[in-house]
């Protein structure tokens, strides 16, 4: 278990996930414990299959684990239900993905603003622009997806994350199809997001140097955590 | 703009994603929409033009030589020669009946022009005439100054197509007696525009068809008096009654048959463009699995991914059914063209009327038959599984 430096924002603990998918069970992920303190950044290094995006769709109440436990902010998300799990993500968690799937009929500021779709009247109208700002697009509020660099469309899908003001993002190989530079500029956003100390972010990487940036490294390999590093 | 999407933006935008695929879509819609809005329109519009010229007619019984009345009171709306005649002392029979109020003498020839005008219809009435079609009245000019007079009064049509005006002269049948024009009626919106009328007697002269009559139109005390009529007028020699009710329940039962067909041909039409729909939907959303398993998991709900994709399926629905109502709008004067020339009785007026309930009818069921097609796709999206898709993804 990790040692907090304040009350955990994530605390996930024994969590297992297997899946049936033939005569034998997979198991993707057995026991698992994870926390995040306030402000934290860790990175979640792992080599392609070792259950980082497994890890990922559990912690973010996108799947149910098979056995143990997930606890973020103090709710305990796996019981509820599929309607209060969809409730529990517009509030609490933003997702970045490897690829930013941005709709491409949208402008940046549009698809910042896709999650207040849902959620119309919790956060004011003029969250996306603002978001956007933070992640340095201020001025290409009006650009389609296609008029913008990967990095820039990376940055439109963090803006994205945390339009809805969520306590613990989680991001999937964010920089997974970008150059070093992009990678770096990445990371360094993400430093600069939790800096504040109202969120905190896992990013799964395989990226040894990108994940040096972070404030932990929880190494995963084969569905169990092998290796745990700080600074 | 908004910087916040709402459903109606993040629907539509998706239709401009895959232009061709949604033309298609909706061009699916917009055909079957058009076709059934054709149909309704046109049934809509020919009994309304039949129902006038019937009105117009100005009596509600057509006695006529034995034969086909139904033929013959056809070729008389039409214009046409009829080639049958009944005996001029039957008129005095007729008119000796005590339910009938009024009663006109009508004899009617055509001949080819000879200006290339195709058919001349010549119409030969007396005073009674113009008692019983009170919608006819003179342009200018003046009514025939005898019975036996060679002189003739234009349809406003006629008057236009021929060139000619009071005064004028037109040689007329193998004698090419010149008759002179003395008037020229108003437009009716009938078939008399197109008709040049003459004096009774001095038509039957002409023709060579003395105390000959082509028909007597009757006009009832009451409608009610009707059916005691028709039976007195089956026991009169030579003649027989075709009321313009009958006839144009005849009619409409020929109509009826080709609306039906019609109406499936539109029912066929629908189910294409439905499953032209539900291909199209299917597809973009198989495209968009991991879009919509982004939006899941930035806070979308299952109904909420249904909704999205209904409302897509809907305005394609909306768009597909007015692209329909213009096509309906555009072709209706060309399908009246061709109808003119293929129906073997097309009345006079408008045969396509646009109707503002089968708009909306037709409207509406473009807009359920997209839903309905849509509800497969929408489901499918629904029940996309954020996890799933990035871990396939991954």
């Amino acid at each position: 278990m990790e040692t907090p430096v304040s009350k955990p924002i994530l605390e996930a603990c024994g969590i297992a996930r297997t899946y049936p998918l033939t005569a034998e069970k997979v198991e993707a992920l057995r026991g698992v414990d994870v926390t995040l303190a306030p402000g934290e950044l860790v990175a979640l290094v792992g080599a392609s299959g070792s259950g980082k995006t497994t890890l990922l769709n559990l912690l973010g109440c996108l799947d149910r684990p098979t056995a143990g436990t997930v606890r973020i902010q103090g709710t305990e998300v796996q019981d509820l239900s599929e309607r209060q799990l969809t409730g529990f993500r517009r509030r609490a968690i933003g997702f970045v993905f490897q690829e930013a799937y941005l709709i491409p009929t949208l402008t940046a500021v549009e698809n910042v603003g896709l999650p207040l779709s849902f959620d119309p009247d919790r956060i004011k109208p003029s969250a996306p622009a603002e978001a956007l700002s933070r992640v340095g697009l201020g001025e290409k509020t009006r650009r389609y997806p296609s008029e913008l660099s990967g990095g820039e469309r990376q940055r439109v899908a963090i803006a994205r994350a945390i339009v809805h003001q969520p306590v613990l993002i989680l991001a999937d190989e964010p920089t997974g199809n970008l150059d070093s530079e992009n990678g770096r500029r990445i990371f360094a956003l993400f430093r600069e997001l939790v800096s504040k100390g109202d969120l905190s972010a896992l990013v799964a990487t395989h990226n040894q140097e990108l994940a040096a940036l972070t404030d932990r490294r929880i190494y995963l390999k084969d569905g169990r955590i092998v290796q745990k590093g700080e600074g | 703009m908004r910087e916040v999407p709402g459903f109606f933006r993040l629907a539509t935008s998706d239709l401009k994603r895959r232009p061709l695929r949604t033309c298609l879509a909706l061009l699916g819609i917009a055909l079957s929409t058009a076709l059934l809005l054709g149909t309704l329109s046109l049934h809509a519009g020919y009994v309304r033009a039949l129902d006038s010229t019937i009105d117009r007619m100005g009596y509600q019984v057509l006695v006529t030589a034995k034969g086909c009345p139904y033929e013959a009171a056809s070729l008389m709306m039409r214009g046409e020669n009829v080639p049958m005649y009944i005996d001029e002392p039957i008129f005095d029979a007729i008119l000796a009946d005590p339910d009938v109020l009024e009663a006109t003498r009508i004899f009617m020839q055509s001949m080819k022009s000879e200006q290339q005008l195709g058919s001349l219809v010549f119409m030969g009435v007396d005073d009674q005439y113009l008692r019983l079609k009170a919608y006819i009245s003179l342009q200018r000019g003046k009514w025939f100054t005898g019975e036996h007079a060679p002189e003739a009064i234009l349809g406003y049509n006629a008057a236009n197509t021929m060139g000619l005006d009071l005064g004028d002269k037109i040689p007329v049948g193998q004698s090419r007696t010149p008759l002179t024009i003395v008037g020229v009626f108003d437009r009716t919106g009938t078939q008399e525009d197109g008709m040049i009328f003459m004096p009774l007697r001095f038509s039957q002269e002409l023709f060579d068809k003395k105390a000959k009559l082509t028909a007597v139109g009757v006009r009832l005390k009451n409608l009610e008096l009707l059916q005691g009529f028709v039976r007195r007028m089956f026991e009169l020699p030579q003649v027989q009654p075709v009321t313009m009710t009958q006839f144009r329940d005849t009619i409409m039962e020929f109509v009826g048959t080709s609306r039906l067909l019609l109406l499936l041909s539109a029912l066929v039409a629908a189910v294409i463009g439905s499953l032209g729909v539900l291909n199209a939907m299917t597809m973009s959303v198989a495209e968009r699995m991991r879009e919509f398993g982004v939006m899941k998991a930035v806070g979308a709900s299952a109904r909420n991914i249904f909704l999205l994709t209904i409302l897509e399926t809907g305005c394609l629905g909306i768009l597909g059914g007015l692209l329909g109502i213009g096509i309906t709008a555009a072709a209706g004067i060309g399908i009246e063209s061709l109808l003119r020339t293929y129906v073997p009785f097309a009345p006079p007026g408008r045969l396509v009327f646009l109707g503002p309930l089968h708009i909306a009818g037709c409207l509406a069921a473009s807009i359920l038959l997209a839903i309905l097609a849509g509800i497969y796709p929408a489901l499918r999206a629904a029940r996309v599984r954020p996890a799933q898709v990035f871990r396939e993804a991954a």
